[in-house]
Order: C-alpha cells, then sequence, then structure tokens
C-alpha cells in the first residue's frame, strides 16, 4: 500500500510573480509553476499587476495540480505570502488562498515574504545557519539568526538594488527585466566611470547612485567618451562592491560560517563571484541558492509554511489579514528555538 | 630665512625622505582594516592599514582606501583641536594607506566597567558625556561609539579611536543617533549598569553642552521609536 504522504500548496503572490507549487512536507517539490507579469512599457504598476494576478491564478493552480498528478482534494495545507509586497497584489492573493481554505476546509498558514527566500535557501543549499544576503527588485537585506529571530543587520535606506537596475535599464530604453540585460553589456565593456559610493555602517543607498548613472545618459559624453557598455559595467561594480562590503562587515560582526545569496539578483554571475571571493577569505561556506528558486516562487511560501505548520498549527482566518510593510525581524520562528 | 628658501628646504627633504618604520606584530584584524603595532623612527605606534580588496576593481579599491584613510586623518586632527583625546597622527602614507598614530597603552573601556566601583563609573561616564559634548558643539560626528571603542590609561586618562565612520554634521537628528548608539551598546552589553551610566553620560553632556542639549536628548526618543531597532521590540515582549 502507498503510504499517504502530506501535501502543501504554497502561493505566492507579493510583486509581479504569481507562483504556485505543491511540495509534501519532506521539502520534496512535487510541482512549481510561475506566472510572471512582465510589462510592455514602464515599470510594475500594482493595479496592472493585480488584473495579470486575477487572470491567472485559475490556470496556473490548475496547471501545477496536473503536472503534480494531483486534484485539489489532496491539499492538507495552503500557505501564501502574507507581506511584505504590493497592497493590492497580496490582496489578490490572500482572497484567493482565503476563498480556497473555506471551501474546502483546508488549514491556511501565511508566510514572510523574506523568510521565505532564506528558508528555500537553507533546504536547498544545505545550509543551517547562514548569513543571508537577499536581493531582489524589492529589497536588499543582509539578515542572520540571532536572538530567536532573523535580525536585520544592514538594509537599503532607500531603494532597492534590483528596482535600481530595471529603472535604470528603462531609461536606457531597455525592457524589462533590466538585470539580465545590463549584465551582458556589462561584460563587454571595462571603462570604469566613477559613481556615488554610499554604505553607511551597514546600510546602503542606491537612490544618488541611480540618479548619477541616468545622469550619464543625459550628458554631452554619452556615446562619445563612453558608451551604455561603460555606464552599465561601472554601475553594476559600484553596486555590488557596496553589497559585498557590507557582507564582509556582517561576516566579521556575526562570525557565521555560512553565507547564503538568494533573490533575483543573486543570479548575477559577477555578485557572486563577489560574494564568493569574500566568503572564501573568512572561511565561510558560500552557497547561492539554485536558479530554479532565487526568484520569487511558491515552493518557498510552502517549505515556509509547512515549517510554521509543524511547530504552531494553522492560522485562525482572522490572522490572515495582508501585511504590505512586515518586516523580518517582527516574525517569531518558533521552528528554529 | 626667505620664503623661497623655506620651500626648497622642504622639498629636498620631501624628495629624500623615507620613513623608518617597522610594523611590528598584527594586534587586530577588522573587516575593513588591521591594526600594527610597530615603530616610526624610534616611536612606539600604532599603524591602521586598510587592507586591498580583490573582489572590487583595482580603481574604485585605491580610491576608496585612499579617501578613507585621508577622512580618518582628518577628522583624528580636527578633533585633537577641540580638545577631545585622541590619538596624535603622525604620519599618513598614501601609497601603502598606512595612518601612522600614537600607541595609547590602556584597555578598552568595555573590560573595565565591571571591575570598577559605582563612583568610579559615574564619574567616567560623566566624562565621557562632556566629550562627546565637545565633539558635538564643533559638529563632529563619531558615528562609532560603542564602549570598545574606549580606551582608558593607567593614569585613567579617557582616549576615544576608531573615526573610520566619523562625519561633520550640524544636524541635530545625526548628534541623537550618536547618543542612541551609545546608549544601545549600554542595553545590550551592559544591561546590570545601565541606568547609572546613562544617566551620568546624559549628565555630562547637559552639563557642556548647556541649554541646547535638550532637543538633542529629547530627539533619542524620536529615533528609538522608528522601529528600527532591535533593542526596543525586545523590551516591549
Amino acid at each position: 500500500m502507498k503510504l499517504k504522504r502530506k501535501i502543501c500548496l504554497g502561493i505566492e503572490c507579493t510583486a509581479h510573480t504569481f507562483g504556485v507549487s505543491i511540495l509534501d512536507f519532506d521539502g520534496n517539490v512535487i510541482s512549481i509553476i510561475n506566472d510572471t507579469y512582465i510589462p510592455e512599457t514602464g515599470g510594475l504598476h500594482p493595479r496592472k499587476v493585480r488584473e495579470h494576478h486575477l487572470e491567472c491564478f485559475d490556470r496556473t493552480i490548475t496547471m501545477a495540480m496536473t503536472q503534480a498528478n494531483l486534484s485539489i482534494k489532496d491539499i492538507n495545507l495552503i500557505a501564501f505570502s502574507q507581506g511584505p509586497g504590493l497592497g493590492p497584489v497580496l490582496r489578490v492573493g490572500a482572497l484567493i488562498v482565503r476563498f480556497l481554505s473555506q471551501k474546502l476546509k483546508i488549514p491556511l498558514v501565511g508566510v514572510n515574504h523574506c523568510i521565505g527566500h532564506i528558508e528555500i535557501g537553507r533546504l536547498k543549499c544545505g545550509v543551517k545557519d547562514p548569513l543571508t544576503l537577499y536581493v531582489s527588485g524589492g529589497n536588499t537585506i543582509i539578515s542572520a539568526f540571532e536572538s530567536e529571530r532573523y535580525q536585520i543587520f544592514g538594509e537599503t535606506l532607500d531603494i532597492a538594488v534590483g528596482n535600481f537596475i530595471d529603472a535604470f535599464a528603462r531609461d536606457a530604453g531597455l525592457q524589462h527585466p533590466g538585470g539580465p540585460k545590463i549584465e551582458s553589456l556589462a561584460k563587454k565593456s571595462k571603462k570604469y566611470i566613477p559613481l556615488p559610493y554610499v554604505v553607511k555602517g551597514m546600510d546602503l543607498s542606491f537612490s544618488g547612485l541611480y540618479t548619477a548613472a541616468k545622469n550619464l545618459l543625459k550628458s554631452r559624453d554619452y556615446n562619445r567618451r563612453y558608451n551604455l557598455d561603460d555606464i552599465a559595467y561601472s554601475l553594476q561594480e559600484t553596486a555590488f562592491a557596496m553589497l559585498t562590503e557590507v557582507t564582509e562587515r556582517a561576516l566579521a560582526h556575526t562570525n557565521k560560517t555560512e553565507v547564503l545569496l538568494t533573490g533575483g539578483v543573486a543570479a548575477n554571475k559577477r555578485l557572486q563571484e563577489m560574494i564568493a571571493y569574500i566568503s572564501n577569505e573568512h572561511n565561510a561556506k558560500y552557497k547561492v541558492v539554485p536558479l530554479k528558486y532565487t526568484g520569487d516562487n511558491g515552493a518557498m511560501i510552502g517549505w515556509t509554511g509547512i515549517l510554521k505548520y509543524k511547530e504552531v498549527g494553522a492560522d485562525d482566518i482572522e490572522d490572515t489579514t495582508i501585511n504590505p510593510k512586515w518586516r523580518m525581524e517582527n516574525v517569531e520562528i518558533p521552528w528554529r528555538s | 630665512m626667505e620664503n623661497g628658501e623655506c620651500r626648497n628646504t622642504l622639498e629636498e627633504l620631501n624628495m629624500n625622505y623615507n620613513p623608518v618604520i617597522d610594523l611590528g606584530r598584527i594586534i587586530y584584524k577588522g573587516a575593513e582594516a588591521t591594526l600594527y603595532k610597530g615603530k616610526w623612527f624610534d616611536k612606539e605606534v600604532l599603524v591602521k592599514h586598510r587592507r586591498p580588496k580583490k573582489y572590487r576593481i583595482e580603481e574604485l579599491d585605491k580610491k576608496l582606501r585612499r579617501t578613507r584613510t585621508i577622512l580618518e586623518a582628518k577628522m583624528l586632527i580636527s578633533i585633537k583641536k577641540c580638545n577631545v583625546p585622541v590619538p596624535q597622527v603622525f604620519e599618513v602614507d598614501l601609497n601603502n594607506n598606512w595612518l601612522i598614530m600614537k600607541y595609547i597603552k590602556g584597555q578598552k573601556f568595555k573590560d573595565l566597567i565591571g571591575k570598577i566601583d559605582k563612583s568610579k563609573r559615574k564619574w567616567y561616564f560623566e566624562q565621557i558625556g562632556r566629550y562627546i559634548a565637545f565633539m558635538h558643539k564643533n559638529d563632529f560626528i563619531h558615528g562609532d561609539l560603542t564602549t570598545s571603542n574606549i580606551i582608558i590609561t593607567k593614569n585613567e586618562k579617557i582616549f576615544f579611536v576608531d573615526f573610520g565612520l566619523s562625519m561633520k554634521s550640524i544636524k541635530i537628528e545625526d548628534k541623537s543617533v550618536d547618543l542612541h548608539l551609545i546608549k544601545r551598546v549600554l542595553l545590550s552589553t551592559h544591561g546590570q549598569y545601565f541606568e547609572e551610566c546613562f544617566e551620568s553620560l546624559i549628565n555630562g553632556y547637559k552639563l557642556e553642552y548647556g541649554n541646547k542639549s535638550d532637543e538633542i536628548i529629547d530627539r533619542i526618543e524620536t529615533v528609538e521609536s522608528r522601529g528600527r531597532y532591535i533593542e526596543k521590540n525586545k523590551r516591549k515582549n
């Protein structure tokens, strides 16, 4: 007789990705489907993202179910991203999972998106207690587990690094997402143009860097003395050196022996190289989360939901309201204490 | 002596100038810099070396290390002028990014706090408060005020060190943050003495700064209430 394993449906819905994943309680990912909103022009408009997710959620969940060869009735737990993120988008996610939970009588747990990134990294990379550099379009956080919480040691004071790169790419006429395009342009150049480098203790600021890079595009020297490749190279070198310096400082401060790199910007090879270098220098184990799990996805939400459910059980429906500005240090971590 | 002659002599000196320096041994290795206890001519000195960082491109690395070394030296020299005891800068070697300064024999205040009696502790904190007020009155912000960055000598003299994060600012906000930093350290590291220590520190600060200090001290609560800081959450729970 086949043993009945417990199954969790994880739903990620904080920003441009509507992610659905089905995984069992041992952390084996059975299926993982993402539907990402790509704007034709401009950035992410919350209302448009919401419309996209509303339009695609049914299809995406069904697809994940078919791929896993399961029916919605086999699900034992639903986990969803409760925050932080774009308000209207979070609301759609909450609406969907609450409906499913109420209708099918399935327990529901809300999960902090940032902690999801760390937990899936711990599961998939075999690290126990890492210092995490989480860099994406919405967040830039250096965090480690201390006094029973994921404490934030450093973070951005204004915009996230991914946001900065995407916004610059847009100004330069490149389409969303700009990160990979900037990375390939940067490979063609070796000419460094000085740009503002702002590190305050363990915190960072990217807004000045963004303005300076944008002004380079408008300058008279653009396409004469330097071209887009040079700017791409310079801004990557500056921004990533800032991130690496702060990570190194946090590493020396916390004495952790593992470094985990995650989030959408973690896909950048140059950033990986720099973080690997300092990890090596401090004799720390360096891991980057596999590409499938670095960006926003349902599996990270599902897995964190499972961890939480095993310790403290499901959330009451009253406790599942969204929290767009939820800081990770305010979340209790019962599964690690 | 005429001006021209004077310059010539100096130029000559500079050209033939070879510092007699022996790095000696490493006494501390931080994330950014290494501290050596060495010899400069026949003086015992502390050399702060900002190490090259291979992860960033050379151009950026050189620029950063150079500007930070210069900044720290400048701050040390100007702060010394406002009667705040800081190590004297002997030389800045920009080829190697060495900051050569006086070696201060003593121990970290952090290690001393538990060993002295209450009245002594109060006296120290009042003095520290006064010195911080000296700095703030002249618009210098230390930026990293902790009990490990304060050195006490055998003669009970207080020295402030590590100005790597310091800056010049006239903002009340920055001064409050500076005070908040030391409050945070006192709470987390020396919790059992917190009340008396912080009170004496603020007393000393007020005494030196005068009426204007009220606004700065009141602002500390605003800085804390922003919820960016961890200790506050802990206290609530």
